[in-house]
């Protein structure tokens, strides 16, 4: 992918103009790329709907509306008006009381009582037990208490994305498992990073049988299929948040181990690495001052490659019923649970569904828009 | 070159040991056991249940054990699918899961080549976008999205094929499966033999075969597509292996009787016996089809020779 190493001192050079870096550079060429900055901005979108979305949405990720069971994604608020009346009969039914007739009045249903004993205020319980209707109280109480008016308000409450199959709302779940899915594929990348930069620049740098070994190690490692490992180390060590992003991070720094490696091979004989040898610098500082700063180029470019990698195989574990645990949700959970439940509630499939191809399209993009901005030999 | 595939089947050897002996010990240090029951069994009917799977024993020894009976080509019965051997699984699994993976294999390189040459020839014209295009989309979208999508589609939604089942590997069950193995490997397939065939276009035989006189269709069909088609081959080897042995987001979301489900069951069973079946299975899917590979190679490519 990013094999060609970029000469970051000559880039730099050669351009006359002064005070435009690298990076300068690099952004400049990025902002003359529109998919890339199309991605960038719906990238934005998902990560704030990822961050603020649970905070500024209605309805908790995990509440659970018995009464709206698989409700279909609409604008509209439920309840639906002609579904209002025998919800309210079937909440009264359980009042044993005698009834008139139920009158709706933008959104407050009233209705006539009566009974042979005094009205106990507590029936108003039964009703409040219902998801459509909150607030009930008894009003125009006639003085014998055996006549009265019994009135509630209609809870009205909005699912753009419908509800799943155990009545949450879709939306709130879509946010959560977007922080969900983002979090374990930042994680995981950085994890991936950090590991595959320190290994791989340690053994560019020092050279010779320790580079050996340990690229022997890295080879070995790579052999093994390694989707399998992931499975059997959560299968191990339970489905903790935690460990996913451990066990994936575990199995993606070997790429980055080696481009870090093949970089810093080229990197240690520059001119300015042998000058802060000569001033007596340890390894350790010009690993950090000099090798790994120049490496970052490439791997900038790797690691949004890695995001989506990270993305897409914690969906996988989820979707195997490996991720997460209930009722946290994340994007491929809820895709699978969409694809259980698609006869009769497509919706439950297509929105977390398009939400993560969305995400998938816009990290690829942006990493190919940024192999090209920084890597202009590419071209 | 028969010498060279003998000693490369032998190397292979130490390689599918070393993988049985990691999957081994790994599943083995996983918490929990295959007959662990929500209700703990009595302990003397544990005991006996022990004592016939060998779990009695030493590790070291079942270890043994269990490479004894791998050298003879006995998998062990499977600890959670009574009255059935692992070998049985596979025997009714394997046809399957090949069925599939192979009809995608075919679909997938007689597609995934023609579209990537055609593009490739038509450089920077309708054609290529489209095909890069296409194939970024199916390089991005996963499987198990892509999956339920065709039989919400086309299951569900329209109704002219069966949303799931395997129905015997009739056609019509085959379709939607196949689909969702192929897409995704026409678009790399495709993608890769773009690129090959862009480079090989510009390469020094082809120049020479032009300049000739040869006719298009001969620098095309053969000068350049041979050395376009080299990426793909080294690319097919572990594809070919991952397709043939099934994959376990189809296999569940079509309902299919393959072997692709069972890692993933085995592991989450603690069945060991099935769960090292599928490695050993895999392993030695890989191994061969990287022979085979450089063996493509060496036809293919007569700098390359193996003696």
């Amino acid at each position: 992918m990013t094999d060609a190493p970029i000469d970051l001192a000559k880039t730099g050079s050669e351009k006359p103009i002064v005070g435009r870096s690298l990076w300068k550079d690099a952004l400049l060429r990025l902002r003359r790329n529109k998919a890339a900055v199309a991605s960038a901005c719906v990238l934005i979108l998902v990560a704030l709907a990822g961050i603020f979305g649970p905070m500024i949405s209605p309805h908790p990720y995990d509440r659970v509306y018995p009464q709206y069971v698989r409700a279909p994604a609409s604008l509209e608020a439920y309840p639906r008006e002609e579904a209002i009346i025998p919800a309210f009969e079937r909440a009264m039914a359980r009042t044993r009381l005698d009834i008139g007739e139920i009158d709706v009045e933008g959104s407050v249903v009233r209705v006539s009582i009566s009974s042979e004993d005094p009205l106990d205020p507590r029936i108003v319980r039964y009703i409040d037990r219902s998801d459509l209707f909150s607030n009930a109280r008894i009003e125009d109480l006639a003085a014998d208490e055996r006549t009265g008016v019994l009135a509630a308000d209609v809870h009205r409450v909005r699912f753009p994305f419908g509800t799943d199959a155990n009545g949450r709302d879709l939306l709130a779940r879509i946010f959560i498992g977007i922080r969900v899915s983002l979090a374990i594929g930042v994680l995981a990348s950085f994890m991936a990073l950090v590991l595959g930069v320190t290994y791989g620049a340690t053994a560019g740098y020092l050279g010779g049988r320790v580079d050996n070994v340990m690229m022997r190690i890295v080879d070995i490692l790579y052999s093994l299929p390694f989707i399998f490992f992931v499975i059997l180390l959560v299968v191990f060590f339970g489905r903790s948040f935690v460990l996913i992003f451990i066990a994936i991070g575990l199995t993606e720094w070997l790429d980055m181990a080696r481009i870090v490696r093949g970089q810093t091979l080229t990197i240690k004989r520059q001119e300015y690495v042998e000058a802060a040898q000569a001033l007596g610098v340890s390894s350790w500082g010009i690993l950090r001052r000099h090798v790994i700063p120049n490496t970052l180029g490439p791997v900038i470019v790797f690691v949004t490659l890695l995001v989506p990698k990270a993305i897409l195989l914690e969906s996988l574990l989820s979707f195997l019923g490996l991720g997460v645990q209930e009722p946290l949700t994340s994007l491929g959970m809820l895709i699978s649970d969409g694809a259980s439940n698609m006869r009769g509630a497509s919706w439950l499939l297509i929105y977390p569904a398009v939400t993560l191809t969305a995400i998938l399209f816009a990290l690829n993009f942006l990493g190919d828009g940024l192999r090209d901005a920084l890597d202009p030999k590419d071209r | 070159m028969i010498g060279y595939v003998l000693r490369r089947l032998a190397g292979a050897i130490p390689t599918i040991f070393i993988i049985v002996t990691i999957a081994f010990f790994m599943i083995r240090l996983a918490p929990g056991g295959p007959f662990d029951l929500e209700r703990p069994l009595d302990p003397l009917i544990m005991e006996n249940i022990n004592r016939a799977y060998n779990l009695d024993q030493p590790l070291w020894r079942q270890y043994l054990l269990y490479l004894g009976n791998l050298a003879q080509g006995d998998l062990g019965p499977s600890f959670t699918r009574r009255d059935f051997s692992v070998v049985d699984l596979f025997r009714t699994g394997l046809p399957v899961s090949i069925q599939l993976g192979s009809m995608a294999l075919c679909i997938a390189l007689v597609f995934g080549t023609l579209l990537g040459a055609l593009a490739a020839l038509r450089q920077n014209s309708w054609i290529d976008y489209v095909v890069v295009g296409t194939a970024t989309l199916g390089i991005t979208i996963p499987t198990f999205v892509i999956a339920p999508v065709l039989s919400l589609v086309f299951g569900v939604m329209m109704g002219w094929l069966p949303a799931g089942g395997w129905g015997g590997g009739q056609l019509r069950y085959l379709i939607l499966p196949v689909a969702t193995l192929a897409l995704p490997q026409i678009a790399i397939i495709a993608r890769l033999t773009r690129g090959a065939t862009i480079e090989a276009l510009r390469s020094n035989h082809v120049r020479t075969a032009r300049a000739y006189g040869l006719p298009a269709y001969v620098v095309v069909g053969v000068h350049t597509l041979r050395a376009a088609i080299l990426p793909v081959v080294s690319y097919l080897g572990p594809t070919a292996a991952a397709l043939l042995t099934g994959s376990v987001v189809v296999e569940t979301i079509f309902g299919i009787p393959g072997i692709g489900r069972y890692f993933v069951q085995g592991a989450l069973g603690r069945d060991y016996t099935l769960v090292m079946g599928t490695v050993v299975v895999i392993a030695v899917f890989v191994v061969l089809f990287n022979l085979v590979v450089d063996i493509l190679y060496a036809l293919l490519d007569p700098r390359v020779r193996y003696d």
